[in-house]
């Protein structure tokens, strides 16, 4: 139904959740503190002695942090009680977290499973399962002193053989894990002693920290993998561990007591799938839920001024772009992608399809990237007369059709998009065929790249490379789908991941977007929100750009 | 009926000793002579028009031109039934919408009443082996919920309005079978189509001067029950999102989109909504109306008969 | 009374129908383009390699011939295990047996409200034939037919909901084993909405049977014989016209155990119509194709009961 949004429709899905910063926080309570960029938490140790202070080691830097994603006392100090009840559209599809890509899936499991490194609600990096990390060897070793006394559920430690084991998995293809090609440049796992785990590269990967961060690299309990039981009853070292399962019913999570960062709030958590929006939203009037998760406008719409929750919305990082294939005429010629990323009024695609919640985007949405979004275009969006110019340049100013896959079903707005798109090409001769797919046919069109349009909803990533390097590098894993190959683009992707020096990854990333613009590959349109309706009774819930939802694991229920 | 609810299949209008032919037009006026019938035929002609209205470009505003500094304005001078999301005249889509509705339910049904019929009236005359397969097929397909069939179809086919008539057609195909099949064994056991076997005549003159007309009766009811399943069978696929697409109009499609806007914008869900309540009662009037301008009964008396209301029932006999 | 080689004739062609069934399924699930793969990884699945692609084939059984899959279905399936689903890994069993009480309790209710409301309706229009009262009834009736269910349900949701702060649904679904009250309050709208197009159809078969009869011999006679009005409505009109109320009811009912697909969306039952949707956008095909053969199993019994009951209420039938 059009207003199920169970998968994020597009790419990155493992990237983009888990490993992504904020760009504003919405509690607002964290203020500025963004100047640090997230990348040089990681990497400032690389050669300096001064390392062990910059990567913010140990147990003071891992405290500040604990408490902040557990504030702690007060909840520590109340024995948790009452159940918490998230309603979503979709369900969770698979148990373990390194096959897991549907959001619903990577959003629970991401609360039963610790990974080594994570992100906070800014999307900056902070300690997890590892207290702190540094770099050597021109940063191809990697380094990790692991938290201590941390427990599976069957009360057994978690030791380095854990992090070894569960990264060999990852690594191993049998095991189809959806991370592998984000962490392909590790060669080895080491596990030198039970409280350390150091791993090889064959290049320096400044994005590795953040693919180290997403659900998809959860560590697992070695003896789950020897077992072969992962996948049965996730097994983790997260604030709430499994409880139990009704497909398309709900998920049911117990509070972890012993948990690292503190036990949360709340005695239990419940996930209950309700497959409609109006629904999820009738049944906050009702009171019957403390969280309902929507994503759907037109619903969001209906939910202001409610006496009994509050709407919050939240910019994520995933964006709304319609990709051209230049690699089929006459979309090979730049001048004919140009002119239809000059034609497309972005304000006018965010106030049809999505009722004005929006913000205009350029291909970098990483908040600690923020460039000019139209900085590259030859024109201003929205200019007919350029736009026409521009094909009657390229000797296209008769018109010409374009086959246009939407995805239907995934994301509530992907119809429209394509409709007001269809009619604003069509005031510069360009006809969109629209063929609207299910997911599954959709996708196969899309990677055998077989369109000329794709409108598509891409999920973001706190790292430009981790957003554009599987596009855009020349052994990128979709590149054929990325519809243009650029010595330019792979040089500066390839550039800008190889240093950690912040400087030069910001000028790197910002010639990176402005040449996105410029050769028009696919025309980015806006970033969209997420809603979240907060029962009056909750205390202590933040909504995350990159869609987490790890504040339910400090999240309080009052009355 | 609504799509839950199985695919109609008429009342058997008794088909008996030959009735005699009755043209076009007398028939016509025989269900207009019925008040029922009255309402029908005049809502089905509005429709119709309205339909064409929709399509001629002769509206002030086309059914796809958007006019976004417009969106979901009221009903006015301006946009008569009201504006949608992109700023789309809603009376011009719903007129397009009863278009699409009206042709995939037509050509469907078509299709349908021509295969089945064929099907049915060889299955009834040839009997033995073909009517066992023919039959046993048919019994295949009525053993899926129709609504599940069609949507599995959709779903292997790709949507679009000619998938969703195709989708119809398999789904009701078997019914048209089912009501031909009974009228052609009573007429292919009777006394003069065996002696006309004995003589000699051929098989297609036989079907095609002696058959066809006994089982006409009976489908032309068919087919207008069909046409107002068929109907409702579209919407729900477009509301699904399986049948017609956009920016095409359809009605389904327009309560599909209209359901989250409602509290705010009643006419987006209203018109549509009317029109396919009002197409359905028309067709359904329109199907009362011939049943009992067709019905024997009505010139020959009454007599007492077993009912054979269902092809579901399996085959008896 | 009922004849042996009937009961083996009309079982042996069920087993045949079934087989059918279970034919058409796999084969149409195997024509709609995509796989488990492409459905639950998306995009990502873009990014396996060679090696990776083949495990995940081999785990879904994908890597096997059509026919070899088939059969191995079809054998688990005689052997009583309906496989395991694709995407969650529990076992369909467990799955459909959640989901079919759903439905059937759905069906039910919506088939003896729409019993109820449709024979009421219809003797009542049947009474006085031609008159304002059956006017108004068949009026009534042509409504509940020409209104579609997702119209109806759709606006019954967002009336609950807006008008009354009301939701009857809100995800967890109350076996009528737990609560009695609590289970109701969520299957009654759903099950109102199912009603009314229900209770059209056998109100139209109730009338158009009852004014027939009313006409027959005996009924005239009966009404010489100075019997009461409403001991001729019950005891001659009413058992002699069940024979059609009772086979529209069977049919509906049948019809509904696989045609509540959109209304458990609406409503947000997790029954077996939205078992079925969900596992065909997941190309979960154990799933479905276990759902559909449970689906097409239940409707081949209704008609069976109905055939059956035919031959106990109606000993015509029994010569056929």
């Amino acid at each position: 139904m059009n207003s199920r949004s169970s998968r994020v429709a597009a790419a990155a899905i493992a990237v983009a959740v888990g490993l992504v910063v904020a760009s504003c926080s919405p509690a607002g309570s964290t203020g500025n503190s963004s100047a640090e960029q997230p990348a040089s938490v990681g990497n400032s140790g690389t050669d300096s002695t001064a390392a062990g202070e910059t990567t913010g080691a140990a147990d003071s830097g891992a405290a500040a942090s604990g408490s902040a994603t557990a504030p702690g006392s007060a909840t520590a100090a109340a024995a948790p009680s009452g159940t918490f009840v998230v309603a979503r559209t979709g369900d969770v599809d698979k148990l373990d977290p390194h096959l897991a890509t549907a959001f619903q899936t990577i959003e629970t499991l991401g609360l039963v499973y610790d990974s080594l490194v994570k992100t906070d609600a800014d999307g900056k990096l902070i300690p997890g399962l590892a207290t702190s990390w540094k770099t050597s060897d021109g940063g191809k070793t990697i380094t990790f002193q692991l938290r201590d006394g941390v427990k599976w559920q069957d009360g057994d430690a978690f030791t380095s053989a854990d992090v070894k084991a569960s990264i060999e998995r990852i690594l191993d293809e049998k095991t189809s894990a959806v991370g592998r090609s984000n962490l392909s440049l590790i060669t080895s796992v080491d596990a030198p002693d039970p409280g350390t785990a150091v791993l090889h590269l064959s290049a320096p990967d400044t994005a590795i920290y953040y693919a180290l961060a997403s659900t998809n690299s959860s560590i697992l309990h070695a003896k789950d993998i020897t077992a072969g039981t992962v996948g049965k009853t996730p097994d983790g070292t997260g604030p709430f561990s499994w409880k139990s399962w009704q497909p398309e019913q709900r998920v049911t999570l117990a509070a972890n007591a012993d948990y690292w960062g503190g036990a949360p709030g709340v005695a239990s958590l419940e996930f209950r799938v309700i497959p409609s929006e109006s629904s999820i939203l009738a049944g906050m009037k009702a009171g019957s839920f403390q969280l309902g998760v929507l994503s759907d406008p037109s619903v969001a719409a209906q939910a202001e001024g409610a006496s009994n929750f509050a709407l919050v919305k939240q910019p994520v990082l995933s964006y709304h772009v319609m990709q051209l294939n230049g690699r089929r005429p006459p979309l090979d010629k730049l001048k004919v992608r140009q002119a239809i990323a000059c034609a497309v009024d972005r304000q006018q695609v965010i106030d049809t399809a999505a009722f004005g919640d929006g913000q205009v985007t350029g291909p970098i949405t990483s908040p600690g990237y923020q460039f000019d979004p139209t900085e590259g275009l030859p024109c201003k969006p929205g200019d007919l007369d350029a736009a026409k110019q521009l094909l009657a340049d390229a000797g296209e100013g008769g018109g010409f059709h374009l086959k246009t896959i939407v995805e239907t079903g995934e994301y509530a707005t992907s119809v429209a998009e394509g409709q007001n798109l269809q009619a604003q090409l069509a005031k510069i001769g360009v006809t969109l065929d629209l063929q609207q797919l299910t997911t599954s046919p959709y996708v196969k069109a899309w990677l055998d790249a077989d369109y000329d349009a794709a409108v598509a909803l891409n999920g973001g990533s706190s790292d430009p490379f981790l957003m554009y390097g599987r596009y855009f590098t020349t052994d990128g894993s979709l590149t054929k789908p990325a519809g243009l190959e650029s010595k330019e683009l792979n040089e500066l992707l390839v550039k800008g991941n190889s240093t950690d020096d912040e400087t030069v990854r910001q000028q790197t990333y910002q010639q990176l977007q402005k040449t996105l613009l410029e050769q028009s590959p696919w025309v980015w349109m806006f970033r969209g929100d997420d809603y979240y309706l907060v029962s009056s009774k909750v205390q202590g819930f933040t909504a995350r750009a990159d869609e987490s939802l790890t504040s339910l694991g400090s999240a309080t229920l009052s009355g | 009926m609504s799509t839950s609810a199985p695919p109609p299949i008429a009342e058997p209008v008794e088909s008996g000793p030959p009735t005699g032919r009755r043209s076009p037009t007398a028939l016509l006026r025989r269900v207009w002579r019925d008040p029922g019938g009255r309402i029908g035929i005049v809502l089905m002609v509005l429709m119709i028009l309205l339909a064409l209205l929709g399509v001629s470009g002769l509206l002030p505003h086309g059914p796809i031109d958007q006019a976004p500094q417009d969106r979901l304005q009221g009903p006015s001078g301006r946009y008569w039934f009201g504006t949608d999301q992109f700023g789309r005249d809603i009376a011009a889509r719903t007129f397009a919408g009863i278009f699409t509705s009206l042709r995939v339910s037509v050509v469907s049904v078509l299709a349908a009443a021509v295969i089945g019929t064929f099907l049915g009236v060889l299955a009834g005359f040839l009997g033995g082996w073909v009517d066992q397969v023919i039959g046993r097929l048919i019994d295949i397909l009525f053993a899926f919920p129709a609504i599940l069939l069609a949507l599995a179809l959709v779903s292997a086919l790709g949507s679009g309005w000619v998938n969703t008539a195709i989708a119809i057609t398999v789904v009701y195909a078997p019914i048209f079978a089912r009501v031909a099949r009974g009228p052609t064994l009573s007429v292919a056991g009777s006394e003069y189509i065996r002696a006309g076997r004995v003589l000699g005549i051929p098989t297609s003159r036989l079907l095609l001067r002696h058959v066809l007309p006994n089982v006409a009766a009976p489908i032309v009811v068919q087919v207008t029950l069909a046409l107002s399943w068929a109907i409702l069978t579209e919407s729900a696929l477009s509301f699904l999102g399986l049948g017609t697409q956009a920016p095409d109009a359809s009605l389904g499609l327009m309560v599909s989109d209209a359901r989250n806007l409602v509290s705010t914008a009643w006419w987006t869900l209203v018109f549509p909504a009317a029109a396919i309540v009002l197409l359905v009662i028309g067709l359904n009037l329109l199907g009362d109306g011939l049943r009992s301008a067709l019905d024997p009964r009505q010139t020959s008396g009454t007599r007492p008969r077993r009912q054979r209301l269902t092809g579901t029932r399996g085959r008896t006999s | 009374m009922i004849g042996l080689r009937w009961a083996a004739v009309r079982f042996g062609g069920a087993l045949l129908t079934l087989f059918g069934v279970a034919v058409v399924v796999f084969l149409v699930l195997r024509v709609i383009p995509g796989d488990a793969i492409t459905a639950s990884m998306g995009i990502e699945s873009g990014t396996l390699t060679e090696v990776q692609r083949a495990s995940l084939e081999h785990y879904y059984g994908l890597d096997k011939p059509l026919v070899v899959q088939f059969f191995s279905w079809l054998g688990q399936v005689l052997t009583g295990n309906l496989g395991v689903s694709l995407i969650s890994g529990q076992s369909a069993a467990s799955l459909i047996g959640a989901a079919l009480p759903i439905t059937v309790e759905l069906a039910v209710l919506a088939a003896v409200i729409g019993t109820a409301a449709g024979v009421l309706l219809g003797m009542f229009a049947a009474s006085a034939p031609g008159r304002w009262r059956d006017g108004t009834a068949q009026t009534v009736a042509l409504l509940g037919l020409a209104v579609p269910e997702f119209v109806l349900g759709a606006v019954v949701v967002a009336a609950l909901a807006s008008y009354f702060g009301y939701f009857p649904d809100t995800g967890t679904f109350v076996p009528l084993t737990s609560s009695v009250t609590g289970n109701l309050s969520q299957m009654i709208y759903p099950a109102l909405v199912l009603a009314v197009g229900f209770a059209a159809n056998v109100m139209r078969t109730t009338r158009s049977a009852a004014v027939e009869v009313a006409d027959a011999d005996f009924v005239r006679t009966a009404r010489g014989k100075g019997v009461p009005a409403g001991r001729i409505r019950s005891r001659h009109i009413l058992r002699n016209a069940s024979v059609p109320i009772v086979t529209i009811t069977g049919i509906q009912f049948g019809y509904l155990l696989g045609g509540t697909v959109i209304i458990e969306q609406i409503f947000a039952l997790p029954g077996l119509g939205r078992l079925l949707f969900t596992s065909i956008e997941n190309r979960d095909y154990p799933l479905v194709q276990s759902s559909v053969l449970v689906v097409a199993v239940g409707f081949v019994v209704v008609n069976l009961l109905v055939d059956l009951l035919y031959r106990v209420i109606d000993p015509r039938t029994r010569a056929a």
